[in-house]
């Protein structure tokens, strides 16, 4: 019977993740021992009612695979830019741990990487683009000199080499070259997040976190900006995080989707089941509220 | 059994609403049947006799809520697409199952010609290539080369129904999902998407289709399947 060899499943998935993070925690406060169970979706809030601790996010765990984009949406507040932020070692986790297939054979917990590994993820393992240019950019430095920053960090030292490289990544990225030698400060919010993504792919990472980052962008400018997202995947292939609030970006952008509430991950499955076929209570409140 | 491409097994599926104070809205209930690999199988029924939602279900749209889909990989893997991971289904997706609904998905900044050609060019065929292909067949679903650089938002609904069926058809599956992919053409236009079917189904491509076209369903088909308020009729 064909039923039978169905038990088979297990053989089908050979893939190894890029990534893998598990029970991936932070607190903000001392924490007591009733900070998970007085938080959560069922209590409908992040705070401990006990301790008066912030859980940010609790028992996270995903897989991202190599190419592909995953998605994750939630309110503000649901711990979608602390999960990023821990991932990209800016903060550090309460609990929990995380492998990339490329650091240490995929064996070595980069939650636990020395500052100078942790550096080096951050410059030639992932990049990052953020919500607010003015912590992603030197917004007083020339858009090329941000990049430059980037090279720089990988040992690039010929000028001519390194000017080229920017002038590449920003046209790219669309960002006229006439603009390479202006300040940052003084572009559109749009050519501000194009040079941090320009910034982000300088050193080839394999995985690409956005934060956010088309959002407070007008439709036009957002809708080139994702599609230009969608371009550089498809040419390097590099695996994408993208975290937003906004189920239109996730729904053109990803094609599986983590979806978050008070700290924790609710939904976890394809994007077009989380849009059509919500099963979370939140997920379908989420869905019925949005109108993309 | 050997020839099995898809085999459904008592599959259900129940909508609960929680934000309806736990509604519930059945779908479809104990559907069972297989389809073998190059037949074309029909489902006919009116509309919301759950048809559609049992095309979901396969691609993974919708999660069922009871009962086996039991699908034989191009490998002769056999695994379970109701118990398989997002992961799983995206890659079968991207390389053995195609869905053609109802209405384009457009995307911002596309144009059609690169919509068509996309398929191709995610599964590796250099982009000259890619584009020649994409070109023929929208000259064959009688799309207007002065369309193929502009943006599908813009066109007509019939227009954009071929430029999805351009962008389901180019690289073949093995299994095509249909979901009414001609409600929206005229006569002439209809004939080129059937004699398109009949092509990829004479390649071997299995397909499962939703038409409410009785007469179209019988011509296609080399099986037909009835569904009545969300049960098969035997």
């Amino acid at each position: 019977m064909i039923t039978e060899t169905a038990q088979k499943q297990a053989n089908v998935e050979v893939e190894t993740p890029l990534l893998v993070v598990e029970n991936l925690t932070r607190l903000y406060g001392h924490g007591c021992p009733r900070c998970l169970e007085l938080t959560g979706p069922e209590t409908g809030t992040n705070t401990c009612s006990n301790c008066g601790t912030l859980v940010a996010c609790a028992d996270v765990n995903f897989e991202v695979y190599e190419g592909e984009i995953l998605g994750v949406v939630g309110e503000s507040g649901s711990g979608k830019t602390t999960l990023l932020r821990c991932l990209y070692g800016d903060v550090a986790p309460t609990k929990g741990q995380a492998f990339l297939k490329s650091f240490g054979n995929g064996r070595q917990d980069i939650f636990q990487a020395s500052s100078q590994q942790a550096r080096y993820l951050q410059d030639f393992v992932m990049g990052m683009v953020r919500q607010n240019p003015a912590q992603g950019l030197h917004l007083h430095i020339t858009a090329g000199g941000n990049i430059a920053e980037r090279l720089l960090a990988a040992e690039w030292r010929n000028v001519a080499d390194i000017r080229e490289r920017s002038g590449a990544l920003l046209n790219r990225m669309e960002v006229p070259l006439n603009r390479m030698d202006h300040y940052p400060a003084f572009f559109s919010g749009g050519m501000q997040q194009r040079v941090q993504i320009a910034k982000a792919l300088a050193n080839h990472p394999v995985l690409l976190l956005l934060d956010e980052m088309t959002t407070g962008l007008d439709v036009s400018v957002q809708a080139g900006v994702i599609d230009l997202v969608k371009e550089v995947q498809r040419e390097s292939g590099v695996a994408i995080v993208v975290v937003s609030h906004d189920l239109g970006v996730i729904r053109l952008l990803s094609e599986r989707t983590l979806v978050m509430k008070n700290g924790r991950v609710v939904e976890n499955g394809l994007t077009d089941q989380i849009l059509e076929d919500p099963q979370h209570p939140y997920t379908q409140l989420l869905v019925s509220s949005s109108n993309s | 059994m050997q020839n099995t491409h898809i085999q459904i097994n008592n599959l259900s599926k129940v909508f609960t609403q929680h934000i309806l104070r736990g509604k519930q809205i059945s779908a479809f209930k104990g559907v069972s049947f297989e389809v073998e690999r190059g037949l074309f199988v029909g489902i006919a029924g009116l509309s919301g006799s759950g048809k559609s939602s049992i095309l979901k279900c396969i691609f993974g749209t919708y999660v069922a809520s009871s009962g086996e889909i039991i699908y034989c990989l191009e490998n002769n893997t056999v695994i379970d697409l109701a118990q398989s991971s997002a992961r799983q289904i995206t890659r079968l997706r991207g390389s053995e199952i195609g869905f053609v609904s109802q209405f384009l998905r457009a995307q911002p900044r596309t144009t059609a010609l690169e919509l068509v050609a996309r398929p191709l060019l995610n599964a590796g065929v250099p982009r000259p290539e890619a584009t020649e292909r994409a070109q023929l067949m929208l000259e064959r679903l009688g799309i207007s080369s002065e369309l193929w650089d502009g943006y599908p938002v813009f066109f007509s609904g019939g227009e954009q129904q071929r430029v999805n069926i351009a962008q389901a058809l180019i690289r073949q599956p093995r299994l095509l999902l249909l979901d009414e992919p001609t409600s929206a053409l005229d006569d002439r236009n209809q004939s080129v998407v059937i004699s398109l079917l009949e092509e990829a189904k004479q390649s071997g491509v299995t397909i499962i289709g939703v038409f409410h076209d009785r007469a179209l369903l019988n011509r296609l088909s080399d099986k037909v399947i009835t569904m009545e308020y969300g049960r098969l009729l035997v």
